[in-house]
């Protein structure tokens, strides 16, 4: 069932007739996220301009009852974003101001829809520091950000999205408006209702503005890479500068098939002769990072390393960071579909979960690159297929699930960082048990009784 | 004294729970009764029906299923150290206490994570990591007493959570028996990675006061002790100076350890109380204590000493030993016990402002000094923006009484207008009931209801705190003289 002309004419009347798209060419963009193989087409898109409009919407979609969804650039990766059929598609990517910068309080607020990237280089024009890097950081939105809980390559030494959100207005689904947080660094009136909005996936409520926290900016830092001929001598490296207490900003991890794309697309001069690769990255005080670079590429070399580049310059490191940021778009030109996914081991597992990956690739016939955050133990198996081709799809599919029943058994997770959405839907009540999913159920159905927001997303 | 709705007790539950957990665990009697009737927040009290001792998370399942059958409130309590009555028994209860199930179980050094029981002594963390380098984070002042459980119901802080944090940010997960008895874990496992799908239970049910359910086992984060310290004591004018000193060094990219100052008035007991040398004109000081690798802690320490004295510090001292160190924390640290040089009574508030907001609030608190006419010492975590003005009182002076209550209720308000909070670390329980509306609007209250209701629909758990309407222990108010 479409959406009614009156819902429409009433949705026009509030956020101005040149907000809302409905003819299918114009919905078609927004008919999918950043997630292969899911299209639904909704009834229309709306380009939301500040809370109030978002909560006279959801007043008038809790009346008729009409799905909303709300969306940033689009860019999730477990179909979080995905349009229900015929719902209303709730883009916050026009609310892109940022706020204020409190430099005497190491704070940022800024609207759902600023780009990720725009924030890091806003703190850093204030001399200071927001370190969540999201793969997709250039076009991803700090809204969709916290929706998500989004992780990066920075993780490790710095922690996610949460560890730097201090504050939210978000318009719950019956359309009231609360703020939650302030700007100090601690606060224990009442309850925490800001962490259960970070990571919910857009179905506990919209979120309207962020007040995000930000750090100095580490005085030095010194990046470089490390190419292995076998891939447990990466790992290995991984574990002995966990163990000789070093706690890198980055410690990311390519194999031989993702080198070879990355090294295909961006031309930076990886090694092409190796099995796997580590992109290393320390930051702090420039002496204590001078000890920690050092102490870095020593182990590395004592695993076996074939070679140890230690970036010169500013610009040769974001050369070599900006190779692993490539990694998803790299492989994504090799074949008509990627699916990525998103496996987290604890560290101790790594190895032997990355040759698990390699096994299945071969038991299905499937073509797999694997990168990912090693120091979180956060992989991203990334099969290279064809939707077209069912048969394909099909051993995809059988592939991931072993991958994930592996994870678990090995004390992981099903998700890292992309959220559950709709593509790991089925795998969480695997993994929180019934308990706990009736608590989700139950907090869910108190906030959103009429399912109204991003049904189906998540859990039923 | 007993409000309405006191809960009674029939032997027979008395004897299902002495079944459940043992005779000798089991509490009852109102002589014995009376260690339970309040915590560190003295002003209201009233007695639990019954306090039982568990050893296990399965005892405290099947004492909570009884209790739901029979609809009876439940008071979890760790070591009874709150400062905002959140362990109170306000209609009675029954108090399970987690103080004999206190073992550290596991400590995971190469993940960096410690599995402990609830009741598990703060300090005792720490001590069982230290070996090999490692410490547990969060340091509240009680650390030498309370609990674990008490700190995750809590979030507590300490003089440390300017550069690491809270409690929120060092557990990691934690093993929870909900109120109609199911025993849950939130989180992160003991032996599973960091990210968990799903909404962020965990982070819901830290600081609920224990609302939620009863943690019985936690997996805190460890995390590598500093290489090395430099500790400092800037000795100003004015507390505007050293309040813009401490600006000033985070604005340069130093985060500290921790930043604690103290204003005149208290420098004055300490010095006639413990002789550490402060001169007794100063304005005010400050400790600043750097942490981390030894490698540049030196050249900090030269800029924070350039950063003081450009701020027209009169002098800059560095502890040149351990020894030295040692000495300026316990200045610091015994503060309050100088304060009986000053007053009879003291008040003491623990509202929370913007770090920028702190020069303001100082001039405010010196203002409702001079309104009320009472002396206001302050000594507190300056880095944080969390005040602890001290109200000093006589309590023999029934206006003075009633001036120290105005003027605490009158810096509360103040801190929730400049964009803080009525508590930085003690937690609202039943002390500060009457701010929650102040500080919040009717939205986010009903939102917290809300979230009480789906972990506790029958809001048995820990009743009547935190929320505005809830039912107080008898006529408490004219006896707010009987100092914190």
């Amino acid at each position: 069932m479409a959406l009614s002309e009156n819902i429409l004419c009433e949705l026009q009347r509030i956020v101005g007739r040149e907000n809302v798209l409905t003819s299918k060419e114009d919905l078609i963009p927004y008919s999918f996220d950043g997630t292969a193989a899911m299209i639904q087409m909704p009834g229309c898109v709306l380009f939301v301009k500040n809370a109030q409009e978002v909560s006279s919407i959801l007043k008038l979609a809790n009346q008729t009852k009409t799905a909303v969804v709300t969306r940033g650039s689009g860019t999730g990766l477990s179909g979080g974003s995905l349009p229900s059929v015929d719902c209303i598609v709730m883009c916050t990517v026009r609310m892109d101001k940022i706020l204020e910068v409190d430099r005497a309080n190491l704070t940022m607020l800024v609207e759902p829809g600023v780009i990720t990237l725009t924030i890091a280089d806003e703190a850093i024009k204030a001399g200071l520091f927001y370190p969540p890097d999201p793969g997709s950081m250039k076009i991803s939105t700090i809204g969709g950000n916290v929706a998500e809980n989004s992780g990066g390559l920075r993780g490790l030494k710095y922690g996610i999205t949460r560890n730097y959100v201090m504050g939210l207005e978000v318009v719950l689904p019956d359309g009231e408006i609360l703020w939650t947080g302030n700007k100090c660094v601690k606060d224990v009136a009442g309850y925490s209702i800001k962490d259960l909005f970070v990571g919910s996936e857009g179905t506990l409520g919209v979120i309207t503005k962020v007040l995000l926290k930000l750090i100095p900016k580490p005085a030095a830092k010194k990046t470089m890479v490390a190419t292995f001929n076998v891939m447990d001598a990466a790992a290995q490296t991984v574990s002995d500068i966990i163990a000789a207490q070093i706690i890198p900003c980055t410690l990311e991890f390519l194999d031989r098939t993702t080198i070879h794309c990355v090294e295909d697309f961006a031309k930076v001069g990886l090694p092409l002769d190796c099995e796997a690769l580590l992109l290393m990255e320390t930051d702090g005080h420039p002496a204590a990072v001078a000890d920690e670079a050092a102490k870095m590429e020593e182990l590395a070399r004592k695993n076996g390393a074939m070679e140890v580049r230690v970036a010169k310059d500013e610009a040769e490191a974001n050369k070599l960071a900006s190779a692993r940021r490539s990694a998803f778009s790299a492989l994504a030109r090799v074949s008509p579909t990627t699916i990525l996914e998103d496996a987290t081991v604890p560290r101790s597992e790594l190895a032997r979960m990355v040759r698990f990956v390699e096994v299945i690739a071969k038991k299905y016939k499937l073509r797999v690159g694997t990168f990912g955050h090693m120091g979180d133990g956060n992989l991203h198996p990334t099969f290279l297929t064809d939707e077209r081709n069912k048969e394909e799809m099909h051993r995809v599919h059988e592939a991931f699930k072993e991958i994930f029943d592996e994870a678990i058994r090995l004390g992981g997770t099903i998700t890292g960082e992309h959220g559950v959405g709709l593509a790991k839907k089925d795998f969480l009540p695997k993994f929180l048990g019934e308990a706990q999913m009736r608590v989700h159920r139950e907090l869910r159905k108190a906030l959103d009784p009429n399912g109204i927001l991003n049904p189906g997303k998540m859990f039923e | 004294m007993h409000p309405e709705g006191k809960t009674s007790l029939s032997p027979r539950i008395v004897d299902a729970f002495m079944a459940i957990v043992g005779k000798e665990n089991v509490v009852y009697g109102e002589q014995e009764l009376l260690v339970y009737e309040c915590d560190a927040y003295t002003l209201e009290k009233n007695l639990p029906n019954v306090v039982l001792l568990p050893r296990s998370t399965d005892q405290i399942s099947q004492v909570v299923k009884i209790c739901a059958q029979e609809k009876l409130p439940i008071i979890p309590r760790g070591a009874g150290t709150s400062l905002s009555g959140s362990v109170l028994a306000v209609t009675g209860g029954v108090m399970i206490c987690l103080s004999r199930m206190n073992r550290v179980l596991d400590i995971d050094f190469r993940n960096r994570r410690a599995l402990v029981e609830a009741g598990c002594v703060n300090a005792w963390v720490t001590n069982a990591a230290k070996q090999k380098g490692f410490l547990y984070a969060p340091d509240p002042s009680s650390q030498s007493a309370c609990t674990i459980g008490g700190n995750v119901a809590m979030n507590s802080g300490g003089p440390h959570t300017l550069k690491r944090g809270v409690t929120t940010n060092h557990v990691l997960g934690f093993e929870i028996v909900f109120p109609d008895g199911e025993i849950v874990w939130l989180g992160t496992r003991p032996d599973g990675s960091e990210d968990v799908p799903g909404y962020d239970l965990r982070g819901a049910v830290i600081g609920c006061e224990g609302m939620f359910g009863i943690v019985t086992r936690v997996l805190v984060k460890l995390i590598k002790a500093p290489q090395a310290y430099k500790t400092l004591l800037g000795i100003f004018e004015s507390v505007d100076e050293a309040s813009q000193t401490v600006s000033d060094i985070i604005a340069a990219g130093i985060v500290p350890g921790a930043m604690e100052m103290m204003d005149q008035m208290i420098t004055q007991a300490v010095e006639a109380a413990y002789h550490f040398g402060f001169p007794l004109d100063a304005g005010a000081v400050l400790i600043v204590e750097l942490d981390g690798l030894a490698a540049g802690l030196d050249k900090q320490a030269d800029r924070v000493v350039e950063i003081c004295k450009k701020n027209k510090a009169r002098e800059v001292r560095i502890a040149k030993s351990e020894q030295e160190r040692m000495d300026l924390w316990k200045s610091r640290k015994r503060a309050f016990g100088a304060i009986g040089r000053l007053s009879p009574n003291f008040l003491t508030q623990d509202g929370v402002v913007p770090r920028s907001q702190l020069p303001e609030i100082m001039r405010f608190i010196r203002q409702t000094s001079d309104k009320y006419g009472l002396r206001i010492p302050n000594v507190f975590h300056a880095g944080d923006g969390n005040i602890h003005p001290l109200i000093l009182y006589d309590e023999r002076d029934p206006q003075q009484v009633k001036n120290a209550v105005a003027a605490g209720n009158d810096i509360l308000e103040r801190c929730i207008e400049l964009g803080g909070s009525a508590t930085g670390e003690h937690g609202i329980g039943v002390e500060k009931i009457d701010f929650m509306a102040k500080q919040f609007s009717k939205e986010t209250l009903d939102a917290m209801k809300m979230l009480r209701r789906v972990f506790d629909p029958e809001t048995r758990c820990n009743p009547h705190k935190m929320f505005p309407g809830s039912k107080r222990c008898g006529d408490f108010a004219g006896k707010k003289q009987i100092s914190a």
